[in-house]
Formats: C-alpha cells, sequence, structure tokens
C-alpha cells in the first residue's frame, strides 16, 4: 500500500506521526514528510490507524501500483 | 416528512433541567433504539453513534452554511436594523466558504495554530493562568465559583496574542456569545435584536482593532499584522475574509474553552482516585485532558449541518435542506467506540476524540485549547490546589439550545501551595 497526504489539508497536527512514525515525519517547519515510499504489510494496520486519526482527514491509503 | 424507522415515542427533552444534569440514559437510549432520531421539535435529525457522528463531520453532502438550511434564521436576522452590513462579512467564515477558498483563508490561520506554534506560547498561557487565579482567589473566598476562573482564560489567551486593547475585551466576549446564539433556528423577536446589536457593535471593534494595527508605526510581527499584510500587499484576503476570520479567532474558542475547562475541574474532582494519580505523574496530563472532554461532554445538540442534496444516512432518507446534528456527548459513550465507556479512565490511549470535530472543519485552535485547560488544571489543581474539593451541586444551564455549561461550580480550594519555582 502507499500512503497518500493531502498537503493542503494537513495542519501539522501530529496525530499520525505519533502512531506510524516508521513512516510519516514532521519538521521543524511543520511540513509532514513521507519517509517510505511502499507501506509494508507489517505497518498497514497502523497505517489504517493514523488515516483514521488525522484530525484533517489528510491521509489516504491507496494499493501501490504494480 | 415520514423518516421511516425513526418515529418512536420517547420523551427527548434536551431543553430539560435533567436533560442537563444527566444527559447519558437518554443518549443510550438513542444510541440503541433510534440512531438517527427525528427531533420534531426543531426537526432536526440527531445522530448518536460514534460512526455516525464521524460520517456526519465529512459528509460532502452536509454544509455547515446557514444558507443551505430550509428554515434558515439569517432572513430573520438580516431584517434587524442595523445588520445589512454583515451579510458580507458571513458569508466569507470558514463555515460559510467554498472548498477552494476555505482551504487558502484557513491557511493563513492554520500555521500560526500547529503544536510547534502553541509551544512558544505556553509561557504566555501559564502567565494568564496564573493571573487568573491571582485574581480569584484576591478576596480570600473559601469556596469559590471555578467558572469565574475558567470564563476569561481563552479570551484573555487570544487578546493577548492579537494585541487587543483590554477595554475592547468585554465587547469581544458580547459579540461572541450573541454570534453563538445566532446560528438557533425560530430565535424570538427580543433575542434578535440582541444578537444583531452584538453584530453590529462586534464590527466596530473589529474595524478599530485592525486600523489601530494598520497606522501602527511598528507593529509587533504577530498573526493579526499578518493577515492584515496578506489583504493589502499580497492580496490574499479580502476585507470581509480578514474581518471574519479575526472575528472567528477571537471568539470561536472563547466559550467553549471556558466550559470544556469547567467540567474538567468537575470530572477530577468527583474522581479523586484519578486526580491524585494525576498530581503523582504529571505525564498523564495529556490523556487525561482528553479523557475529561470524552467522558462528561458540554456539548449537547452541537452545531447544525444541511443536507445538499437527498441521500441516505445509516440507512435513513435525508431531504434536501434538512438539519441534521449530531449528540457527541452521545457518541464519546458509544461502546462501539471505547470499552467500558462509562468508566471515566485517564490512562486511555489514542482516544478517538472528536470533541473538535473531524476534517475540513477541525477546530482551527484545538492546540491552543488544549494547551489553556492543560495549563489550567496543572496549575489549579496539581500545583496551587490540590487539596481543592467540591463544595456542593453544580449549577448548569438547561437554557442553553447547543451546549451544557456549567454557571456555578462551588469548590473549596484549601491551602495554596505557592507558585511552582521555575
Ligand atoms: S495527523 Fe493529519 S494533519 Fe496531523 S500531521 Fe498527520 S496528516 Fe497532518
Amino acid at each position: 500500500m502507499r500512503l497518500i497526504i493531502d498537503v493542503i489539508a494537513c495542519e501539522a497536527n501530529g496525530a499520525c506521526t505519533r502512531i506510524l512514525p516508521e513512516a510519516l515525519e514532521l519538521d521543524d517547519e511543520d511540513q509532514l514528510h513521507l519517509r517510505l515510499a511502499v507501506i509494508p504489510p507489517e505497518l498497514e494496520d497502523k497505517a489504517e490507524r493514523a488515516v483514521r486519526v488525522c484530525p484533517r482527514q489528510a491521509l489516504r491509503l491507496e494499493p501501490s501500483k504494480p | 416528512m415520514n423518516h421511516k424507522g425513526t418515529i418512536v415515542h420517547f420523551d427527548f427533552d434536551p431543553d430539560s433541567e435533567s436533560f442537563a444534569y444527566d444527559p447519558y440514559p437518554a443518549y443510550a437510549w438513542l444510541r440503541t433504539n433510534a440512531p438517527v432520531y427525528h427531533w420534531e421539535k426543531r426537526d432536526t435529525l440527531l445522530l448518536s453513534r460514534l460512526e455516525d457522528l464521524r460520517t456526519f463531520l465529512t459528509h460532502e453532502q452536509l454544509s455547515t452554511d446557514i444558507a443551505d438550511w430550509e428554515h434558515h434564521p439569517g432572513g430573520q436576522l438580516f431584517e434587524q436594523p442595523g445588520f445589512e452590513a454583515w451579510g458580507s462579512i458571513i458569508a466569507t467564515s470558514l463555515f460559510q466558504l467554498p472548498p477552494a477558498d476555505h482551504a487558502r483563508v484557513r491557511k493563513l490561520a492554520s500555521v500560526a495554530l500547529t503544536p510547534r506554534a502553541v509551544r512558544a506560547m505556553e509561557g504566555a498561557v501559564r502567565a494568564t493562568v496564573e493571573r487568573t487565579l491571582d485574581d480569584l482567589i484576591a478576596n480570600g473566598d473559601e469556596v469559590v465559583n471555578i467558572r469565574d476562573f475558567t470564563e476569561t482564560i481563552p479570551l484573555t489567551v487570544i487578546c493577548d496574542l492579537f494585541g487587543v486593547p483590554s477595554q475592547m475585551r468585554a465587547g469581544f466576549r458580547e459579540f461572541g456569545l450573541a454570534a453563538i446564539r445566532s446560528v438557533q433556528p425560530n430565535l424570538d423577536p427580543a433575542v434578535l435584536s440582541e444578537i444583531a446589536n452584538g453584530f453590529t457593535q462586534g464590527k466596530v471593534l473589529l474595524e478599530q482593532l485592525i486600523e489601530a494595527r494598520r497606522t501602527d508605526p511598528n507593529p509587533p510581527a504577530d498573526l493579526l499584522t499578518r493577515l492584515i499584510e496578506a489583504r493589502d500587499e499580497a492580496h490574499r484576503l479580502s476585507t470581509a475574509e480578514l474581518m471574519s476570520l479575526i472575528f472567528a479567532l477571537i471568539t470561536a474558542g472563547s466559550d467553549t474553552t471556558v466550559h470544556g475547562t469547567c467540567y474538567a475541574v468537575f470530572t477530577l474532582l468527583r474522581h479523586p482516585q484519578a486526580l491524585a494519580e494525576l498530581q503523582a505523574d504529571r505525564s498523564l496530563l495529556r490523556s487525561t485532558i482528553e479523557e475529561t472532554l470524552r467522558w462528561d461532554s458540554f456539548g449537547k445538540i452541537g452545531l447544525f449541518r444541511y443536507a445538499l442534496s437527498d441521500f441516505e444516512l445509516a440507512g435513513v432518507p435525508v431531504r434536501k435542506g434538512q438539519a441534521v446534528s449530531g449528540l457527541m456527548g452521545a457518541a464519546l459513550r458509544d461502546p462501539n467506540g471505547y470499552a467500558d465507556p462509562d468508566r471515566f479512565d485517564i490512562h486511555r490511549e489514542n482516544v478517538a476524540n472528536l470533541t473538535f470535530g473531524l476534517g475540513r472543519h477541525f477546530c482551527l485552535g484545538a492546540n491552543l485549547a488544549r494547551t489553556e485547560m492543560m495549563k489550567a488544571i496543572e496549575i489549579l489543581l496539581i500545583e496551587r490546589f490540590p487539596h481543592a474539593t467540591l463544595a456542593g451541586e453544580p449549577v448548569i444551564d438547561h437554557h442553553n439550545p447547543i451546549m451544557r455549561p456549567i454557571d456555578n461550580l462551588p469548590v473549596r480550594l484549601g491551602a495554596d501551595q505557592g507558585k511552582a519555582k521555575a
């Protein structure tokens, strides 16, 4: 799976980074960065939770392109 | 219109005194028996399950714009003398703007309210809380009303942030209260004229505030200056947008946070064991605040949204123009969202807290509100008055149509442990 960030909607609340620090990181300027191009299967559960807790609904999961 | 499956005989009266004091039996009944309940008195569909609240808050076909409502109260309000000038300003509020404009206007303010930005304000919030507490105990009363303590904290913090002169602050508080009352349908004429007055005076205050800052030879590099520059230089904001955004920032948090903090104190004093745990370990502060917001929500009916088309919600047909609202207090006790939901547990992790909304209209000031609540609890109940106890039952305002505000929370403070040594 791939994680997509809606950068307009994201307001750096950091709820997602607490759940999925393996893939998501906020820098000193409140920009959210994706550290993994593909979310490995063992992180998919956590990724789903990160999508769910984002107060701005700024994340979504999509199947990776073959 | 007949809402199939939602017509039930159930004595639902959210304006009653008993509901204000304990809405939870009614909420439990609704969640189980009528999760989409047609409240005839205001012709509104009320949702009570957590999942349905999530849908409600993020649904593309549910609008926060009162102009989309078939019982649009704006008409009444706009007939009030002196109110015409507000038309364009209200039309550009964050609840009314179309998505693209909404994103542009919101971004200008949201960058100043991220957790990182708010962390830099912690010292100022602490100073405000300390000062407010000193005022509260200045008379040496044994029993105080905690509402007097929570009442001014959020407004003072935001007015300090915006450099609002002290003589304008009471006016902004009135303005905010008028705005909250204005979103209700079927208001009587006396109330309408009070509301219109609040808005008219509020507009004057806003104009004075903006003009004073524009003519300031050395304007401070704060949010207000940046927003004014966004209009004057970068043309990223219209005058109406600037006014409605400043208005929203000053007033939006100045009521809700007052009640949230009051309930947090009440709930903690009802749970002395949890309070003792918190006093022993301040790292529990964040999860404690989240749990106080969940366990006893000051919300009642909440803010209405309006259907833009006919569609189905949780299996029930909604017609275009229909008002829909979410019972936050019911959703936050949904057993399908929380284990043992009626238990107050400050150790809950990642509480899915919808108190501040979700999605596009998620509370812009949520981080600041949380910080204010945390500082108020930390200073009042951990540092200064750890032996505080309830000195009677609270008085809850059951006439308020959208919230259950505590008007009086009598607390015996006990000995002052003094200001924390830095
Ligand atoms: S939780 Fe949402 S808004 Fe917050 S940093 Fe993550 S993506 Fe951005």
